[in-house]
């Protein structure tokens, strides 16, 4: 009895990955957040997020409100971290969807430790991208500097 | 020849969803997810990273197809 007692009390940590409508102006974003942020602490505890950017859709999504039906082809993502008791998680799930503003939400188990952010991914992939820039002025000149010759011997 | 697990390579324990340019080079032309015999990774990671591409393409992150 005890053991099972005790297994229902035990916190999980969870992430919630969510998709804000484009509509939203970047001023309205905090306010948006806030209300994920509020619906999250009434159950649980934030550990870790990172705040949305706009970010162009693989596909076009939309969401009916009312009788207007949007679709968007772009959305603000973020997500946010936190550690609840697995009862309260499908509480959660439910209040952050029923904001107007949100446009998909993805809740998952997650590893305590976050090792992937998108700020760290874009720090990565832009210092990838720098030294290659910095090759390809190297070779330009060199390239420019040939064609003179190449024409001298056409003649 | 076998190929090396890519995850276990670079040390990656959780495959996040989130990791779209990791996840891009395990799918194919079509974004289709690549066969555990094209991709040459292990069982696990196999399993963690099509859990993982299927999150992503749910959040829009990645495709479901392309034509």
């Amino acid at each position: 009895m005890s053991i099972t007692e005790d297994h229902k009390q035990e916190v999980q940590v969870y992430e919630l990955g969510y998709l804000v409508l484009p509509s939203v102006t970047e001023d309205n974003l905090p306010t948006v957040v806030s209300k994920i942020v509020s619906v999250i602490e009434k159950n649980g505890t934030r550990l870790d997020s990172e705040d949305p950017f706009l970010e162009t859709l693989a596909y076009s999504m939309s969401k009916t409100i009312g009788a207007r039906k949007y679709v968007v082809d772009e959305a603000y993502i973020g997500w946010m971290k936190f550690e609840a008791e697995p009862q309260h998680v499908e509480a959660i799930k439910k209040d952050v969807d029923a904001i107007e503003e949100v446009l998909r939400t993805l809740l998952i188990k997650a590893p305590r430790e976050t090792t992937f952010t998108f700020a760290k991914a874009r720090e990565a992939k832009e210092a990838a991208e720098m030294p290659e820039e910095a090759a390809k002025e190297e070779i330009a000149p060199e390239i420019t500097g040939e064609i003179p010759v190449a024409d001298v011997v056409v003649e | 020849m076998k190929k090396e697990d890519y995850f276990k390579q670079n040390k990656i324990d959780y495959i996040d969803y989130k990791d779209v340019d990791t996840l891009k080079k395990f799918l194919t032309p079509h974004s289709r997810i690549q066969g555990k015999r094209r991709s040459g990774i292990a069982a696990n990671s196999q399993r963690g990273l099509s859990l993982a591409i299927k999150r992503a393409r749910f959040m829009g992150l990645l495709p479901y197809l392309t034509r």
